[in-house]
């Protein structure tokens, strides 16, 4: 088994634009294919046609890393009930649009707007509009972790938080419960450039989407999606590779965050918080019970409250990242921010080794529960490696050079560690009985080890998750 | 002064005349050799499996089927003294009493009461003994009861109430009892979580053993009807056992708590020496439960309840 890796935030993309490419079909350099104009990239990359980019694109890969806070040319609004079509592009029109799309699976339109326009105050101009219920930027949403490496012997999160004796009482949950991962895609599948992630072999996989490229396959080209999902339900167990915490539970991958190779490869969609929304809604419309958002934003992004609220009355738990600017001082992230006011979502924190708040995780009054997501920094555990959280994903080293067919164990940090954790032990409790996602949370809540200061506290919340204590509940006396 | 002794002469001699003549009048004229015997009193049974009872002591002496005519030769309040005939009870005949409602009169007046025997030197009736100073017993029980942390049984094993069974032992000195008694109530459940009241079973089974021991003392006093009442109070232990899987050490729970009781109950005889009674009982077993279980979710501290039970007692 190759050795759990280290791969420290963003110094990758260094490495990699000097070093020759892998042969995965045999792409020389220099040389560019022909594009079959039918087929977009990602759909080449499934028949199993070798990548189409050149060192040009590489080197814009690292301009897109530095995405802009908004998606350019797109407002997101909602109407009162009962507004036609015809007065939304009316509307539309007045603010300098050239018209507006509908999505499937949404409750809101987005204003297409040209793509240099001020999409701020084109939305400003737009909410003060009678008839509007909102109208705002579509933000892009951002990862919350910094990535690194893994095995399960390394997997101190698990140690630490007592799932042996949980997985005693719960062996991993049950294939009839369904928990839906929002983020970069999952190494499901495989096909043409794309391989199964070994640790994910005989996973159950139900309903997945793509609404970044608009299809059924949900691949994922960056690696996050894939980690976030090894935590939840990565399988355990089978000899080989690491653990997740409810391993036996049914994965509904929906990428609806956008890497960079999928901004390379001209992606027709963009991880915005309208996508995001279309993905919540999508998961409560085909029977997820628990929704893993290890994202956010750094505005309001009303699309995905609504939408987390419509999941949350079809019965499912909404579980979500805090926010991983602990050390700038805890700028609110959403939708992390609406769980003060909203049961049934949850937000998360994380800690490190010993159970204290990691440095990066927001401080803030939403935090409600907190969870491993490490710290890279130190080696509290004496193990070797950096305390990251351990799980398999794509080989980010590779993953830079576009090869989307190699994996390894790495330990990734961040509030994006943390959030799977919960929506873990919230697919646990739904399998042992406790239906209600306003139950789930109060139990989640109600059992925490209480760390740091006595009692609810904006580092940890109530406390760290403790699901031993979760699911084996109360008796008459004890 | 001659004549009024004669005038009352000759009324006198008139009155007595008088009076032989009614005399006469009123008298039978029997024919020579006919003297009538006075008058009997005949019954008959009047269906089948008539006792003909002998007394002191008492014992069937034959049994008459519908139809027999009796002579009745004297009455007892609700019994007739017959003469049983030779058919039915040997040579000779037999005299014994026979119930009024089992014969009907025939003929005759009703027979004459018995006279009182005021000398019988058979079959002395002798007073009662009174009752032994000092009594013992021991009984078997069941009762079923009603938990006071209703929620918290609820919340655990879907009901909030449950059947004891047990025995012990009694000592009674002229009307004081003491009651010393032991029970047992055992029932599987799940464990639970508990938000806002609602209750979530988790599948984990749940284990509950109940097992209090109860000294009672009080005092029995005589029923109109021949039966006894008893109330009292008293104290004891209750043994409780909570056991639940996948449980790790500390978190199962083996302890005992003092408790107290008040009971009233009425008691009858079946036999010599066996004894039902059914009693209505409370029970308090103050601070022993509450966080961090269910208990404490609810409120509920005491694990007593009140209940109903019956017990067969044998001994004097």
């Amino acid at each position: 088994m190759p050795a759990p890796r280290h791969t420290p935030r963003l110094a990758t993309l260094g490495l990699v634009i000097g070093v020759t490419m892998v042969s995965l079909g045999s792409v020389p350099r220099a040389q560019v294919p022909s594009l079959n104009a039918t087929l977009n990239a990602k759909q080449r990359l499934l028949a199993g046609e070798p990548l189409p980019v050149n060192m040009a694109a590489l080197h814009g890969l690292a301009a897109l890393r530095q995405r802009p806070a908004f998606a350019p040319g797109r407002v997101v609004m909602k109407l009162v009930d009962g507004t036609t079509d015809e007065v939304a592009t009316m509307l539309a029109r007045r603010a300098g649009a050239h018209g507006i799309t509908r999505p499937p699976s949404a409750d809101f339109v987005i204003v297409s707007l040209p793509l240099d326009a001020d999409v701020v105050a084109a939305a400003a101009a737009l909410a003060a509009e009678p008839g509007v219920v909102y109208a705002q930027p579509d933000p892009i949403a951002v990862l919350a972790y910094v990535p690194n490496d893994p095995l399960y012997q390394y997997q101190w999160n698990f140690h630490r938080l007592n799932m042996e004796r949980a997985w005693d009482i719960n062996h991993g949950a049950t294939a009839a419960l369904t928990v839906a991962v929002v983020d970069s895609g999952l190494a499901y599948l495989d096909q043409g450039a794309f391989r199964q992630a070994p640790d994910l072999v005989g996973a159950t996989i139900v309903a997945p989407h793509d609404f970044i490229w608009d299809d059924e396959t949900p691949t994922d080209l960056d690696g996050h999606g894939t980690h976030v999902a090894g935590t939840i339900g990565e399988r355990t167990g089978n000899g080989s590779g690491a653990a997740g915490m409810a391993f036996n539970v049914a994965l509904m991958p929906l990428k609806a965050v956008s890497g960079a190779w999928d901004d390379a490869l001209g992606s027709p969609n963009v991880g915005t918080a309208s996508i995001v929304a279309e993905a919540v809604r999508y998961a409560a419309d085909h029977g997820a019970s628990v929704i893993n958002m290890s994202l956010g934003f750094e505005s309001e992004v009303a699309p995905v409250r609504d939408a987390i609220v419509y999941a949350i009355d079809k019965g499912a738990v909404v579980v979500v990242a805090a926010g991983n600017s602990g050390g700038e001082g805890s700028p609110e992230f959403w939708p992390a921010a609406y769980a003060s006011s909203i049961e049934g979502l949850i937000a998360v924190g994380a800690v490190d080794y010993n159970f204290n708040r990691a440095p990066y995780s927001n401080s803030n009054a939403y935090v409600e529960i907190a969870a491993p997501g490490g710290n890279l920094e130190v080696d509290a555990d004496g193990d070797g490696y950096p305390d990251g959280v351990l799980q398999e994903t794509l080989d980010p080293d590779l993953v830079d050079r576009g090869i989307f067919n190699q994996f390894a164990y790495i330990f990734f940090e961040g509030t994006s560690m943390a959030t799977p954790h919960v929506s873990g032990l919230a697919a646990l409790l739904m399998t042992q009985g406790v239906k209600s996602p306003k139950a789930v949370e109060a139990v989640i809540e109600h059992t925490a080890t209480d760390v740091g200061a006595t009692g609810r506290d904006n580092d940890t919340g109530f406390g760290v998750i403790n699901p031993r204590a979760a699911i084996f509940g109360m008796g008459l006396a004890k | 002064m001659r004549l009024p002794i004669i005038c009352a002469l000759v009324f006198s001699s008139c009155l007595l005349a008088g009076a032989a003549a009614v005399a006469q009048e009123q008298a039978v004229t029997v024919p020579a050799g006919e003297l009538q015997p006075p008058a009997t009193t005949i019954v008959k049974t009047n269906r089948d499996r008539v006792l003909v009872w002998r007394r002191n002591p008492s014992q069937v002496l034959t049994t008459l089927p519908a139809g027999v005519e009796l002579e009745a030769i004297a009455r007892d309040s609700q019994w007739y003294q017959v003469r049983v005939p030779e058919k039915y009870a040997g040579a000779g005949g037999a005299v014994g009493f026979v119930y009024k409602g089992h014969v009907e009169k025939l003929s005759g007046p009703e027979p004459p009461a018995l006279p009182t025997v005021t000398d019988r030197t058979a079959m002395t009736k002798l007073p009662a003994p009174p009752p032994p100073a000092f009594r013992a017993r021991g009984y078997a029980s069941g009762a079923y009861q009603w938990f006071l942390a209703n929620d918290s049984f609820k919340a655990i094993l879907d009901k909030s109430s449950g059947f004891f069974y047990g025995g012990g032992g009694q000592a009674i000195f002229h009307n004081i009892f003491v009651d010393v008694g032991w029970e047992q109530f055992k029932k599987s459940g799940s464990r639970v979580a508990v938000v806002d009241g609602e209750v979530f079973p988790l599948g984990i089974k749940d284990t509950i053993t109940m097992q209090p021991f109860r000294v009672t003392g009080g005092y029995r006093f005589r029923l109109s009807n021949g039966n006894t009442a008893y109330a009292g109070g008293g104290a004891g232990s209750m043994h409780f056992k909570e056991v639940s899987e996948f449980a790790e050490p500390g978190e199962n729970t083996d302890e005992r708590f003092g408790s107290w009781n008040l009971v009233g109950g009425t008691e009858v005889r079946a036999m010599k020496y066996v004894f039902f009674s059914v009693e209505f009982r409370y029970e308090s077993v103050p601070n022993a439960v509450g966080a961090p279980g269910v208990a404490g979710e609810f409120g509920e501290k005491d694990l007593g309840g009140f209940g109903i039970g019956v017990k067969v007692l044998v001994g004097r």
